[in-house]
């Protein structure tokens, strides 16, 4: 028996030290660090470790280091409250009258907003004694977080969703396969609104509205200012061109022609392919192929400019983009525990930086 | 912001009025900035571009330089007016474009500036431990200690160098950089001798517990962010990765200052955490791409 309680004893000193938590922490840097660049580098790819953080071995060092805190930190409790059990006292006041000196003696400290305590004929006094349980606070802190990351990954989800504009959709693609929504998300329309002369985009939009059974409700996201139905966040991730409905209008020889994304047009010998259609200086240009029998041309058009192109010319008179918006879609039934967490590590870590002290007195008769 | 560009100064009193008064030019500087980034109606703190954001790092430096400065060695004044120096010589070298942008849309949010700010202090705060560390090794009697010693500060005082050279003759910024860091790693090697052991942990242990307190602030604050931008606090992006791994080397030292572990010990940690700050800030934003690789262009 004595054999196997030794043996518990040394797994328990083993799994509390702080010798296991450096250890476990710079395999987990490591193994981190080899993530960085595992998708660049061929020989890491081909060992599976592009996808380190969702691996097996890397939950398993956190879950080893999770035992490691919780064990190192309950260890730590003793230590903290000897601290406020009163032994030998730092000073020893001798007195004629032991009432009188305490009641003076007390009502200093108090003055000087110290923390007092009497036991056994002792008077200690604390100046900020909340900092020594900052550290229990800190790792208190950090087991939320986790159990809010741990309880995330389990009921939670991250997808995408991609909407043409009058159209809805509820289904969300996620890592390697889909869930449909119980209601659908509209997309009326998605706007780019740019700065002043500039084409640096300053807002993108979706407007739209959920239809959930027969109801209607409307929501807008912008990019940093997610929509929340029914405990699922919809965010403003991206846009795409749609191809089918997006359109310019060419003059070419003075005849209107409109001209598809990704399709080839032809307009008298010339065949016209329109390539690409975006924004510069918040004005729309096209990138246009056109391949004439004497040759070929290409190039980024602005809308109102014209191209001669010896036999024809073309003038890029109006653009019409419509998109199809991309949503990020998340629900995490872990967000109040993780900011719990995250409050509690931000406090805890603040009360560093007071300075604590003790003193314990005693008052002796003469 | 020139007015930073003070050397050697024994003369302690005079050096450390020196780098307040630089300082001071600085701040200015960075609110007149500040001003002129709000009448163009962008309404945000300039620290969000990697011009900018280099500025602000050595904002922060210079900020708590100059809280601490009456206390301070002259030795860790001195290497912060450096490497401030050294940064803003390379800046304005390097041809950042220094023009003041309107920001893209993922970037306007209060959590980003709560971010920034506090990572960037937490920063400043491992520069002043790393010249600390430094400096310990440097003053160590063993030979391997003071050979990194030498090379830590031989790094940022070719830093100033190579730009100095680079900008005056145009060499190759690569091959100038190396010869002057071994150069004058090896002269400061030589140097070396005189200097009087030095071991107190004091100006390791302040910074670096300001730093990790301030670095934890940054991770969250910008994993909120996160939450609102992209739909999840933590994604992997190279950046991050890296920002998680310089808090557990910083965590790592944290703990084994409690547990008393011997100066030249910490000082290695506290390198080694300078170094990933390094690839945090820099590597990540110029080689891997991520999230966060605004610093491009
Ligand atoms: C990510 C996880 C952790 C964080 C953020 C963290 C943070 C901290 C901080 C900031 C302190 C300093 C508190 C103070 O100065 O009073 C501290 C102290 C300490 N931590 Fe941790 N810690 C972590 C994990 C661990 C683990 C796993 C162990 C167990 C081996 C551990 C053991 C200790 C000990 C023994 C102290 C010293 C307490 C004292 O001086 O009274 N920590 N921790």
């Amino acid at each position: 028996m004595g054999q196997i309680n030794k043996i518990i004893d040394n797994i328990y000193n083993f799994l509390k030290s702080l010798t296991l938590t450096v250890v476990l922490l710079s395999l987990i840097a490591f193994f981190s660090a080899i993530g960085t660049f595992a998708n660049n580098v061929k020989f890491l790819q081909n060992l599976g470790l592009s996808n380190i953080y969702y691996s097996k071995w890397f939950l398993l060092l956190i879950v080893l280091f999770v035992v490691n805190l919780i064990l190192c930190t309950l260890s730590m409790i003793p230590k903290t409250l000897a601290i406020f059990e009163l032994k030998a006292p730092n000073k020893i006041f001798r007195s004629y009258d032991k009432t009188r000196t305490q009641i003076h003696l007390i009502s200093l400290l108090k003055a000087k907003k110290l923390y007092i305590q009497q036991k056994n004929g002792l008077i200690a006094a604390y100046r900020y004694p909340i900092r020594k349980f900052a550290v229990y606070g800190i790792h208190f802190g950090i087991l939320i977080v986790a159990l809010g990351a741990l309880i995330g990954s389990i009921w939670g989800f991250r997808g995408i969703m991609e909407i043409p504009q009058n159209q809805s959709s509820n289904l969300v693609m996620l890592r390697n396969n889909y869930l449909s929504l119980p209601f659908s998300v509209y997309n009326k329309n998605f706007t780019i609104s740019f700065y002043e002369n500039k084409d640096i985009p300053s807002q993108y939009k979706t407007d739209g509205y959920i239809i959930d059974s027969n109801q209607k409700i409307p929501f807008s996201v912008t990019v940093n200012h997610p929509f929340i139905y029914k405990g699922i966040w919809f965010y403003q991730a991206s846009y795409q061109l749609d191809p089918h409905d997006s359109y310019i209008i060419l003059n070419v020889n003075d005849s209107k022609v409109q001209l598809h994304l990704h399709k080839i047009t032809m307009v008298d010998n010339a065949r016209i392919y329109l390539a690409n259609l975006s924004y510069y200086n918040s004005k729309p240009i096209a990138l246009l192929y056109v391949a004439l029998p004497q040759g070929e041309a290409s190039g980024w058009i602005k809308l109102g400019d014209s191209a001669n192109l010896g036999p024809i010319n073309i003038t890029f008179s109006d653009a019409k983009e419509i998109y199809i918006t991309v949503l990020s879609v998340a629900k995490d039934p872990s967000s109040t525990i993780v900011s719990i967490g995250f409050i509690m590590i931000i406090l805890s870590l603040l009360l560093i930086f007071l300075k604590f002290r003790r003193r314990v007195y005693k008052i002796e008769s003469i | 912001i020139f007015g930073l560009i003070v050397k050697k100064k024994n003369i302690d009193f005079i050096g450390k009025a020196l780098f307040v008064l630089a300082f001071f030019t600085e701040f200015l500087y960075f609110a007149l900035r500040t001003m002129q980034t709000y009448q163009k109606g962008y309404n945000y703190l300039p620290v969000t571009n990697a011009f900018e954001s280099f500025v602000f790092f050595t904002l922060c430096l210079g900020l708590i330089q100059t809280i601490m400065i009456k206390k301070a060695s002259s030795i860790i004044v001195l290497f912060s007016s450096i490497i401030i120096s050294a940064t803003i010589l390379s800046l304005s070298i390097a041809g950042f474009s220094e023009h003041i942008e309107p920001l893209i849309p993922a970037l306007k949010s209060n959590w980003l500036t709560a971010h920034v700010i506090t990572s960037f202090l937490g920063y400043a705060g491992f520069a002043i431990n790393f010249i600390a560390s430094s400096y310990v090794l440097y003053s160590s009697k063993k030979y391997f200690d003071k050979a990194i010693g030498s090379l830590a500060f031989g790094a940022i005082l070719s830093l100033i160098v190579t730009v100095s050279i680079v900008y005056i003759a145009h060499s190759q910024i690569l091959i100038t950089g190396i010869v002057f860091w071994i150069l004058i790693a090896s002269m400061l090697f030589v140097l070396g001798f005189i200097v009087k052991p030095y071991e107190k942990k004091e100006w390791m242990e302040k910074p670096l517990i300001f730093g990790f307190v301030l670095l934890t602030i940054g991770i969250i604050t910008g994993s909120i962010w996160a939450k609102y931008a992209w739909g999840g606090y933590w994604s992997w992006d190279p950046k991050e990765t890296w920002s998680f791994i310089t808090w557990i080397v910083y965590l790592i030292n944290l703990h084994y200052i409690r547990k008393r572990k011997s100066a030249r010990f910490l000082a290695y940690l506290g390198i080694i955490g300078f170094v990933c700050v390094i690839i945090t800030y820099l590597g990540v934003n110029f080689i891997l791409p991520g999230l966060h690789s605004y610093g491009s262009n």
